[in-house]
């Protein structure tokens, strides 16, 4: 029980970070929806459900010797242009189809995001750094980029049980879901050590 | 400045206030209408005229707009973070928006130092950059 409440407080405080960032980036207020952490099966965890519609994901592995896991920055394609359109500070309206420019920066955008979410994450755990791998981009029907992101999870984390961390944020038509998942042994293994540490 | 001293006492709990009132940082505190209901030593230090100004204010520029296109009301907690001039200064602004308790939460940071040197890398990056070409 202690370890969930000291769980969800470095997630919230890691999410938090995340989002700051993310606002930043797009250079706009964003509306913030924390969700539950969930620890399930990958095949159970939520991810975002976009019904049948084209939607973009960026996938980044987290490879580290310590925590593997997995993040994913999930948009409807109509968002992704509007995302677009901030990072690469073009007129609202501007960006009607993804090319290698527009790939480029909403994979920086993940980067940027889950750096930002780690960062504090790992110092909590006091883990110093957790290190994430180059990111997958797929556009494609919600159904399938979903199916193909929980193939990615189980590919990178060796582990039945994960914690699912997941906030959505939203403003004017830029919207957005970050699902950051995590072996949970791992996880549980690293907070029990930092309570053996704090307690002395 | 009494007056925003006086709302303290009203609207907060005295000793939460007196905790941010000693936070070397700029600490703002709003309501949805951009009227203060506080604002601690360094950034009245840092800001002398922010009270008088109130939103007008560079460094409350445009914000209660921007905050405004959110529903009063909404329970979700509104994130808002950008760069903000003064002076020669530059500013990591926070912003946390609670619509439901009608409050915004300013947190600030002078970073001109941090940005001057990620100009200067930047030059040197572009530099290097170009010589590889």
């Amino acid at each position: 029980m202690q370890h969930n409440n000291i769980l969800d407080e470095i997630c919230k405080a890691s999410m938090m970070k995340a989002a700051t960032a993310l606002s930043k980036m797009l250079k706009t207020p964003l509306k913030i929806d924390i969700k539950p952490i969930e620890i399930d099966t990958i095949q159970k965890i939520n991810l975002p459900n976009y019904s049948d519609k084209m939607i973009v994901c960026v996938f980044v592995p987290i490879k580290d010797k310590v925590v593997k896991g997995g993040s994913s920055l999930l948009f409807t394609q109509k968002s992704a242009f509007a995302i677009c359109d901030s990072l690469l500070n073009r007129t609202d309206g501007s960006t009607n189809k993804i090319t290698e420019i527009e790939e480029s920066a909403l994979k920086e955008l993940a980067n940027i995001i889950l750096g930002n979410f780690l960062t504090p994450f790992a110092h909590s755990l006091l883990i110093g750094t957790l290190l994430h791998s180059p990111a997958v981009f797929e556009n494609d029907m919600s159904p399938e980029v979903i199916k193909h992101t929980r193939s990615l999870l189980s590919k990178y984390i060796d582990h039945d049980t994960v914690i699912n961390i997941a906030f959505g944020y939203e403003h004017d038509n830029k919207i957005g879901d970050i699902n950051i998942v995590f072996n949970s042994k791992e996880i549980n293994h690293l907070l029990q050590k930092l309570m053996v540490i704090s307690n002395g | 400045m009494d007056k925003i001293t006086n709302m303290h006492t009203h609207d907060f709990d005295s000793r939460l206030i007196l905790f941010s009132e000693f936070n070397p940082n700029p600490i703002i505190g709003l309501n949805l209408l951009g009227e203060f209901i506080f604002v601690n030593l360094s950034a009245r230090t840092q800001f002398p005229t922010l009270v008088r100004l109130g939103k007008k204010h560079p460094v409350l520029s445009v914000l209660i707009d921007e905050l405004s296109e959110f529903k009063h009301g909404t329970e979700e907690l509104i994130i808002f973070s950008r760069d903000v001039f003064y002076l020669n200064n530059i500013y990591d602004q926070q912003i946390f928006a609670m619509p439901k308790r009608n409050v915004i939460f300013i947190y600030m940071n002078d970073v001109t130092e941090q940005r001057h040197i990620e100009e200067e890398l930047k030059l040197v990056n572009a530099k290097l950059e170009e010589d590889q070409r």
